[in-house]
This record gives C-alpha cells, sequence and structure tokens, in this order.
C-alpha cells in the first residue's frame, strides 16, 4: 500500500455522494450555466429543508462540486424600537395628539389624562424636545398646541419610519443620523449565499449515482432485511471526521501509582497521617531546634483559630528533655547537649499544615511498630514558597523507613540505590547533607539526562535524640523522596504547575 | 542553605596553595559545603545550616587541608591564658532585655603585621552571616569586634539612660546623643528594640568610660572600630540565648585560629556568679566510640583509622587511660553527641567508601486497607467517561465556601496568596473550580478526584481530621439530580453497598435536589444539583450535578458487605 493519495477520477468521485447532494447538485446544474443559485432556491429546487441543503452544499463544496459565492450588502432597518414606535407612534405624535384633544396640560398631567400605557412620563420628557424644536407646542405654565398650526400636520421622522416600516429605503441622511441617534434605526449587513456547479460538478456523471446505494447503516435496515438489496456507499476515509476526547487517568495519579507499585513490591506497607499537624509530630519529635528558621511563619503554614491538643504526656516530658539536653529517665546521661534553649509545649500544640511527609514516619513509630518494619508515605507536604514552574506551595513527598536490628548506614545507601532503580534511575551518587534528625545525613543525587545531576533522594539514619523517646530501640534509616520532580523527570514536564493540570483537552491528549 | 563569597587569594593564602575549580569541586563534593560559581577572584559556596564554619575563608581552607593531608587536628594550640585586667563586669540592669555577655580576646602570632583591609572585610561578612543565621538575626546573640590595644579594660555591660549616652555611631563623625541615635538612625530603626526599652538603652563601655557600642545595634567609631594593623582583637556577643551567645564568640574565633592567631578567655562578673570564660574558648571533650559508629556506618573501622578520621575532620583528638574523646573546637556547635562523630568519620573517608548493601526484606509491603476501594471505584467512573483530576487542598474563600458554611474551612493565619489560604472541607468545590476553568471546552464534561479534604474534628489532637473522599460532577445539557442519583447508584452498586438516599439541603445547591446517602445509617455521601447562582457565578452555563463520597466511612462499613461468593 501507497501513503500517496491516490488520484480519483469525477467518474468513480459520483459513488460518494448521497441521494440528497445528487439532488442538489441536479438544482444547481438547471441554472444557465455560470449563474450561482440562492441558497433557498436550491434548496427548494432539491426538495430539501435549508439547513440540510445547506449541509449538503458545504459537503459538496468540500469535495469541491460547487462554489460557494458570497456577497454582502449594507441597509439601514429598524431597530426593535423603532418597528415598536412604527406602530404606537411617535412620543412626540402622542403628546401632540393628547394636547389637542385635552387642550393645556403640565407635563406631569400629561400620562394620566390618557388611558394607561398610551404615553409614559419619560416619553413625555422626550417628546417635548422636538416639538418644541418644530415650533409645534408653546410652554407656559402648561403644554399646549402652537397656536397657528394644524395638529395633525405629519411630524420630522414620522414618514421616515412609515417608509422603512413598509420596507422602503429612506435616502435622506439627515433623518437617517436622527432615527440612529434616537436607536429608531441601525445599519444592518445583509449576506446572501448563491451557489454554482464547479467545472467538476457540472461533467459529473449523475445517472444512476442516488439508487439503493446506503449510507449509514440504520437499526430499519437491519430489522427489516432493506440492505440485502442495497449498494454501501463508499466514504471518503481520508476526510476529517469528529474529534474524540475520552476519560483517562490523570497522568500524575497514574505515575504515583507507579512508584506505589515499586514500593510495595519492594515490602513497604503505606502509612498515611494528617495533612494538618500539631508541631510535636512536624518538628519536635525530629528533635527540629523550636527556634529553627524553618519552623518560622516564612517557611510553613499556620492554621487560624484551632487548637492542638492531648498530646502523649511521657512522650512531651521526654522530647523535652532532649530538646533541653536532660538526661531520659533512667538514662545517667543526657543523650547529647541538646539545643540548651527551653523547650516550650505552647509551641509544641500549635498547629500547621504539614511541611514534611517524616510527621508520617513520626506517627507511624509513635504507634511502636514490631521490627522489622518497612513503610511508606506517598503524600502532600506544604511549604511558604513563591509559585513559578518548579515551585509549588503544596507538592508530594514519597517517605520511606526501615527499622531492623544491625541496620546501619550502608543499608541505607543500598535502599536508595534500589529504589532509584526501580523508577528506572540507573546512576546514584551520595553527598553529605544536614538534618537536625539524622545523623549521618545524606544527599541521593540522580543523573538526568538533560539537567546532569539532581539532588532528589535526602535521607539519614534517625538520631538517638529521636529514637530514645519513641521507645524505638532498633536503627531506623529514613528518607523523603521529592517525588514531584521526579515526576516531571518522567513525565517530560517542564512545569510542576501540570502535575495539578485540569485542563480537559490537555488532561485527554495526555500520552499513555 | 546559607551562602559565601569568598576570596580565592585569601583562601589559598590559608591553604597554603592554589587548586584548580575542578580541583576545589572534586574535594568539596565530599563536602558539606558546594561550590555554586569561580569568577573574579571569588568563590561562591553554599552549605547546609550546620556547618557554618565552613562558610568562613578560614574555616573552609582547614576543611580542605584535612581533605588534602596537608594538615589535621586542631588549628593553633591550646587557649592561651586570660590577659591580666582584660575582663567584664554585667550590671543586673540588662537582664529583662538582654542578659547574656560572653567575650574572648585573639592576638596575632610573633611577627605579624595584624588586620590587613581584606581580612577585616571577611571578618564583617562573616559578623554578619552569624547575626543572620545562628544570632536569628540578632534577636537570640550579635556580635562586635573591638580593638583592644586602644581600649582600658575591664568592660561594663549596662542599661543606662538614654540622656547619659552620647557616642559617634560606626561610619559618622559628630558625636550624637543615644536618643537621636535611636530615633534617628536606619540601624536603629531596625534593630532598636533589641537595645532599648523605653529611656534605657544597652551600653558597652571600658573603664574610661569610652563607648565601644550600643548593643546589639552598632558599634562607636573609635573604640569600636578595628583597623589595618591592629594585633589583639577583643570579640564580644551580647544576646538573649545564653549558649547562642556562647556559640556566637566560638564561630567568631575560627577566622583568626585559622590565621595563626591565638585566642585566650575573657573572664566575665554577673551580679550573682562570675565565670572564668575558658569554656567559651576549648575545645568540649566529645568520647569516642569506636562500636557505636562501626554499628551505624556498617564498617570494620580500627581506632586508629577512626582516630586518623577524627583528625583529618580537624577536631582534635585526646587518647586518656584506654579512652579515646575528640576535642571539638568552639566553631562546631553542631557536633551534640558521640553519634555526630560517626559522620564526621565518615565524611573524612569519604561516603564513596561505604559500599551501599542491602538489607534482607523480612516484610509484607501493602496499600492501607482504607484505599481499597480508590482502583475500583476509579475504574468505574472512567468507564462512565469521568475524567480523573489532581487538584490541590489550598483552595480560595469564595470556593472554600461554595458549599459550605463560613466557618467550616480551615483558614490559614498567613497565606502567601487569599487564593490559596483555606483548606477544602469538601472536595466537588474543587472540582466546581475545575469546571470554571473549562468553561471554553465543549459539553458534556465529567470529572472525578479522589483526594484529601480537611473537616474540623475537635476530638482529634489537630482539631481536625483529614478524610479522603471520592467527588465527581457532570456538567452538560443532561445533568441534573437524577444523573447523578443514578451514578451514585451504580457506584455502590459495584461495591455491593445498598445507599438509600433522603431528603437533604445543602449550601449552593438546588433547594429539594438534594439527597443524603446513607449505609446502616450512617451518612457516607450527598449527592445534589448545583444551583444556577453559583453557576453563574464560575460562567458555567450548563447544569452541574454532584456526588460526594467518604472513602473513610465506606472502609470502616466493610464488614457489612455480603460475601461475593455468596
Amino acid at each position: 500500500m501507497s501513503d500517496e493519495p491516490s488520484a480519483t477520477a469525477p467518474s468513480s468521485l459520483s459513488l460518494t455522494l448521497s441521494p440528497q447532494e445528487v439532488r442538489l447538485l441536479r438544482a444547481l446544474r438547471q441554472a444557465p450555466p455560470g449563474t450561482a443559485v440562492p441558497e433557498g432556491q436550491a434548496a427548494a429546487g432539491a426538495g430539501m429543508g435549508a439547513d440540510a441543503a445547506r449541509m449538503g452544499l458545504e459537503r459538496l463544496r468540500s469535495k469541491r462540486l460547487t462554489v460557494l459565492e458570497e456577497t454582502s450588502r449594507e441597509h439601514w432597518a429598524l431597530t426593535p424600537l423603532g418597528k415598536s414606535l412604527a406602530t404606537r407612534g411617535l412620543p412626540e405624535r402622542r403628546l401632540l395628539n393628547v394636547l389637542a384633544e385635552k387642550g393645556p396640560l403640565s407635563a406631569g398631567e400629561v400620562p394620566g389624562a390618557v388611558p394607561e400605557g398610551a404615553i409614559a412620563a419619560e416619553e413625555v420628557t422626550v417628546a417635548i424636545g422636538p416639538l418644541r424644536r418644530q415650533k409645534r407646542i408653546e410652554m407656559g405654565e402648561k403644554l399646549s398646541v402652537a397656536s397657528d398650526t394644524d395638529a395633525a400636520a405629519p411630524l420630522e421622522l414620522e414618514g421616515d419610519l412609515r417608509t422603512m416600516s413598509d420596507g422602503g429605503q429612506v435616502t435622506d441622511e439627515k433623518a437617517l443620523k436622527e432615527l440612529q441617534r434616537r436607536g429608531l434605526a441601525a445599519k444592518e449587513v445583509e449576506r446572501s449565499r448563491a451557489w454554482r456547479p464547479s467545472p467538476e460538478g457540472m461533467a459529473l456523471p449523475l445517472e444512476g449515482a442516488e439508487g439503493d446505494s446506503i449510507g449509514a447503516i440504520t437499526p430499519a435496515l437491519l430489522i427489516h432485511g432493506g440492505w440485502t438489496r442495497a449498494t454501501f456507499r463508499p466514504y471518503d476515509v481520508r476526510a476529517q471526521v469528529p474529534h474524540v476526547e475520552g476519560a483517562r487517568r490523570h497522568l500524575y495519579k497514574e505515575w504515583l501509582r507507579q512508584v506505589e507499585e515499586v514500593l510495595v513490591g519492594l515490602g513497604f506497607e503505606e502509612y498515611r497521617s494528617p495533612l494538618v499537624e500539631l508541631e510535636f509530630y512536624n518538628n519536635d519529635l525530629l528533635f527540629m531546634p523550636q527556634e529553627h528558621p524553618a519552623r518560622s511563619t516564612h517557611d510553613m503554614f499556620f492554621v487560624e483559630n484551632v487548637q492542638g491538643h492531648g498530646l502523649p504526656p511521657k512522650l512531651l516530658r521526654d522530647v523535652a528533655s532532649v530538646h533541653e539536653g536532660r538526661a531520659l529517665p533512667r538514662q545517667p546521661a543526657p543523650l547529647s547537649r541538646g539545643w540548651q534553649t527551653p523547650y516550650s509545649e505552647e509551641v509544641a500544640r500549635r498547629i500547621v499544615l504539614r511541611s514534611q511527609t517524616t510527621a508520617a514516619t513520626m506517627r507511624y513509630l509513635v504507634s511502636r511498630p514490631k521490627p522489622p518494619f518497612r513503610m511508606y508515605s506517598l503524600d502532600s507536604v506544604f511549604r511558604y514558597d513563591q509559585l513559578d514552574a518548579t515551585h509549588l506551595i503544596q507538592f508530594d513527598q514519597c517517605e520511606g523507613a526501615v527499622g531492623k536490628s544491625g541496620l546501619t548506614f550502608r543499608h541505607l545507601l543500598g535502599l536508595l540505590t534500589q529504589f532509584a532503580k526501580a523508577l528506572g534511575i540507573q546512576e546514584v551518587k551520595f553527598q553529605p547533607t544536614y538534618f537536625p534528625f539524622t545523623e549521618p545525613s545524606v544527599q541521593g543525587m540522580v543523573r538526568h539526562p538533560k539537567l546532569g545531576w539532581v539532588e532528589m533522594m535526602p535521607g539519614g539514619m534517625f538520631r538517638p535524640e529521636v529514637l530514645r523517646p519513641l521507645g524505638i530501640k532498633v536503627p531506623v534509616a529514613a528518607w523523603g523522596l521529592g517525588i514531584g520532580r521526579l515526576a516531571m523527570v518522567a513525565l517530560g514536564l517542564s512545569d510542576i504547575r501540570d502535575l495539578y493540570l485540569d485542563d480537559r483537552s490537555r488532561l485527554s491528549a495526555a500520552r499513555v | 542553605m546559607a551562602r559565601s563569597s569568598l576570596s580565592t587569594a585569601r583562601l589559598f593564602a590559608i591553604l597554603g596553595k592554589e587548586l584548580s575549580e575542578t580541583e576545589l569541586r572534586e574535594v568539596l563534593f565530599r563536602t558539606k559545603v558546594e561550590i555554586e560559581s569561580v569568577q573574579n577572584g571569588q568563590v561562591e559556596v553554599e552549605g547546609n545550616a550546620d556547618r557554618l564554619d565552613l562558610l568562613d575563608e578560614g574555616g573552609l581552607a582547614l576543611e580542605l587541608q584535612g581533605s588534602l593531608g596537608s594538615a589535621s587536628g586542631l588549628p593553633g594550640g591550646p587557649p592561651g591564658a586570660a590577659l591580666p585586667g582584660v575582663e567584664a563586669r554585667v550590671n543586673a540592669s540588662v537582664s529583662p532585655l538582654r542578659p547574656e555577655l560572653e567575650m574572648a580576646v585573639v592576638v596575632a602570632p610573633e611577627g605579624s603585621t595584624g588586620l590587613d583591609t581584606g581580612t577585616i572585610e571577611e571578618l564583617v561578612r562573616y559578623q554578619e552571616l552569624l547575626h543572620a543565621t545562628l544570632g536569628r538575626v540578632r534577636k537570640a546573640a550579635s556580635l562586635g569586634l573591638y580593638p583592644l590595644e586602644r581600649l582600658e579594660p575591664p568592660f561594663h555591660y549596662a542599661m543606662e539612660p538614654l540622656g547619659q549616652v552620647r557616642f559617634t555611631p560606626l561610619g559618622g563623625s559628630a558625636e550624637v546623643g543615644a536618643d537621636t541615635f535611636y530615633s534617628e538612625h536606619a540601624m536603629a530603626k531596625e534593630f532598636g528594640a533589641l537595645g532599648r526599652k523605653d529611656d534605657l538603652a544597652l551600653t558597652l563601655r571600658d573603664s574610661a568610660r569610652a563607648v565601644l557600642s550600643l548593643p546589639p545595634v552598632l558599634n562607636a567609631a573609635g573604640a569600636g572600630e578595628v583597623r589595618p594593623g591592629d594585633r589583639r582583637v577583643l570579640i564580644e556577643s551580647t544576646g538573649t540565648r545564653a549558649a547562642r551567645t556562647r556559640e556566637m564568640v566560638g564561630y567568631m574565633l575560627l577566622p583568626f585560629a585559622a590565621r595563626g592567631w591565638s585566642v585566650h578567655p575573657v573572664p566575665v562578673h554577673r551580679p550573682d556568679t562570675s565565670v572564668d570564660g575558658v569554656e567559651v574558648v576549648s575545645p568540649r571533650r566529645l568520647p569516642v566510640q569506636a562500636t557505636l559508629i562501626n554499628r551505624l556506618l556498617g564498617s570494620r573501622l580500627t581506632s586508629a583509622e577512626i582516630e586518623h578520621a577524627l583528625l583529618s575532620a580537624r577536631l582534635g583528638v585526646e587518647r586518656a587511660s584506654g579512652s579515646l574523646h575528640a576535642l571539638v573546637p568552639p566553631w562546631r556547635a553542631d557536633l551534640l553527641a558521640p553519634v555526630d562523630l560517626a559522620e564526621e568519620v565518615a565524611i573524612a573517608r569519604g561516603f564513596a567508601s561505604f559500599a551501599p548493601i542491602l538489607p534482607p526484606a523480612m516484610s509484607m509491603g501493602r496499600r492501607r486497607p482504607d484505599r481499597r476501594f480508590e482502583v475500583q471505584l476509579g475504574d468505574v467512573l472512567l468507564g462512565l467517561g469521568y475524567q480523573e483530576l489532581n487538584t490541590q487542598v489550598l483552595v480560595s474563600p469564595a470556593s472554600a465556601e461554595r458549599f459550605s458554611e463560613p466557618g467550616e474551612a480551615l483558614h490559614l493565619s498567613n497565606p502567601i496568596t487569599t487564593e490559596l489560604s483555606c483548606a477544602r472541607p469538601v472536595l466537588r468545590t474543587s472540582l466546581l473550580d475545575a469546571l470554571e476553568r473549562n468553561t471554553r471546552s465543549s459539553y458534556p464534561q465529567r470529572f472525578f478526584e479522589i483526594g484529601p479534604v480537611i473537616v474540623r474534628d475537635p476530638d482529634a489532637d489537630t482539631g481536625t481530621r483529614t478524610e479522603t473522599h471520592l467527588a465527581l460532577v457532570d456538567a452538560g445539557e443532561l445533568a441534573g439530580f437524577a444523573l447523578a442519583a443514578g451514578v451514585s447508584e451504580r457506584l455502590f452498586e459495584v461495591l455491593g453497598f445498598s445507599a438509600p438516599r433522603e431528603p437533604a439541603e445543602a449550601r449552593g445547591c438546588v433547594p429539594g435536589r438534594v439527597a443524603k446517602l446513607r449505609i446502616a445509617g450512617e451518612l457516607v455521601g450527598l449527592v445534589g444539583e448545583v444551583h444556577p447562582s453559583v453557576l453563574s457565578e464560575l460562567k458555567v452555563q450548563v447544569p452541574v450535578s454532584w456526588v460526594e463520597v467518604d472513602l473513610s466511612r465506606l472502609e470502616r462499613l466493610r464488614g457489612l458487605l455480603p460475601n461475593k461468593a455468596g
């Protein structure tokens, strides 16, 4: 097969015409050669409604069998207000008639002197100006018909309004401008469409083209067996077809599910914790100093009018001890110098939007899981950041923690390498970094084909100051990946906001 | 992360050799600092918050010496003795505002010409870096450097009436009263609240009554001004946190110690006690626990190898009666406990020397039980033509109150923008936001999402509860209560539940066209038709109906499900 379009002879084209199209073409061909037939006339000639005829003629045009000739003409026409006043009479006519009939009246008295609705107060106001200008009324204390005039004589614009209402044309430019100013007339463009056959349309043999050829297969054809006597009209298979959009999984959520499958495959159990969190779980348990800059209003989101409560008393006491560098109960010496600043329970009870999924790990460890354990939490965190192509204030982290007797720093490096490989990343290297809650701490860097080495896998071994108050007696390795960045690499996105894309067309068109 | 721009010429002068940019990058990759750029004789470095020492030229030079093996252990000798008469007295009046004071003295080595202009610039830069980081913008602690040779110790730290204090502010030429200074000077406008209370101000004077500085705002010209050629410098820190003032002095010793200056304590006499100041300038002892280090790192290092690594990390080592101690210099406040020495050893030997290994997998992986319905329901909705969305939890107040009463949604006290200032209490409002953004697209539009919402819950420790909801919306000529109710029936039918509808009312919906969905008496969801007033605000010109289900509750009701096989 060739991809080249095959040359189509006019004779074979006839097979692509529907019976309606044949009738329309025939109607056009009856006019003298070169003469375009108005669209309405073509419809009547083919015995079709206006809409169906237009669609048929357009289809014929797409097959290059007809030519459309569009003309447009500008003309003056009455507005709806103009049409209404042509029937009811101009306000000045009605006012003059009232004054002629009832005698002098003040402007306020006019509406009440006639049947309701005959002339409104604002119409009286509109009418006074033209009547005075045309010297048809006099204004003293009351309005009255000018003494030397005949009330029945025509007023300006009256004749023009009537002419236009009767379908005639007004040529007096001054009158037209006045009608336009008063919103009674406006310029309109009248378009007319006429059709003639193209040379191919003239030459095309039409005999027998109507016959029994079938376009759409209908239930009736199938039920009554009509199809057995018919021929099927071939379609132009290259013709443009309607665009089909369909429902899809969200591209980022789908990718996150694949990450979860990897984690579950590696033996990790899912854990989730609240998005709105106590600073105790978000920071204090992690041995983050209460005066740490990352705990300020410039780094975390604080929640209004909600107070935390119910902190486990013993845990709170022990966390306060390690922060202040005091020994835990039944311990001969402090675990470390601590932060040597007073620990505040009030700070611990403050409510924030979770800034790190390590808070989920803390909740998990508070539940005293039985070692060995492997947990993950793939969930949202919130950071105070400017919004741009690479930063969002809500983004996802993939937290992992492994607890096991004999677990070492080398195991942490092994787990990070294994996870990266499971996500399709082959090259990983490790650099020292700092987190208040891990020792040693590590930054896993992965090789990106375009960006080079990218920091993506921060982790570490939890410090004794974190594990001892929790009563965890085995070493715990943990990490928290910025999974959104990794998704951008995997999905080929350059704007992190696309992870939250809600444009229906783009979502539907996204690559599988 | 903090940044410093350092002079390569001075860095290499302390290091004792020059390095190419490639060599610098290679060596520093193994440390907690990395190079951002090297140009015009400056190297721009970025470091972790715990290693402020590496953001000083002297500190970075010490680290490079250790990594390259050209020097090890603590720089210089042990601290010298206090200089005769050099001591400080703290007046009780400072207690309410800024009670802490620590001092130290540094002395240039024999034969040195003392400070030069470049070094003074670096000292001021590093001092400001410490103010911004460890000092919490001077609030917790601040620093001052003074020309000891031109001062008359002992020094006095006190609160004095503004009217009694006159001095020439650093950088100025005219003497002013403290009241004028506090009302007019730019530095006083920025930091004034830390050094003044009512009509009293903090002062640091020498015994000749010369004003050294108005802590923590500004030094005086002359008595508070170090100059090229100075060979004895007084370092002072005042603050509200004792630990931070000690650490500030400790870090400020580093640029001098790295250049071979000797360090000396300054005794401080407080109203209730006196200290000799030795602790401020002396290394701390941390026990080296080889077993702990090897157990944490997964290594089998000998005691000698550990000792060597610690010396390379520019710590001191002391062996006494069979036990090994690391000597931690005053500029290493990040080392809190014996466990921290493990990382020092790992960095000194290079992370690359610790081969990754895998722990045996001893656990079964699994998703949370309450997520079991998520994939099933998603598949059903995709089959019905609903596009999945992934929207954010934070929404605008208008969005938060579209379907909920004012006060239901949580508000942030420090939002970045009002558009993202509330946590959504229902999920369907985010789907309506999406409809608003898709009004140019053709209809019908069908969206669904499974995602978190935040509801108030006074019983929970956070005062709130994060629930996982499923919401769907239909927008199009055929949308309406009947369609939404039909879809909800389909969803529950697939799950094997029956959730009868009962009349309800809900904000933002057409009255009489909302229903509660209950299973075994428990409310699991709502279904409704959006009110035209809501749609017209969103410029959505087709009817919209919705379903919202609390999936966490469904999981709790799972026990009511009939057995599939049955």
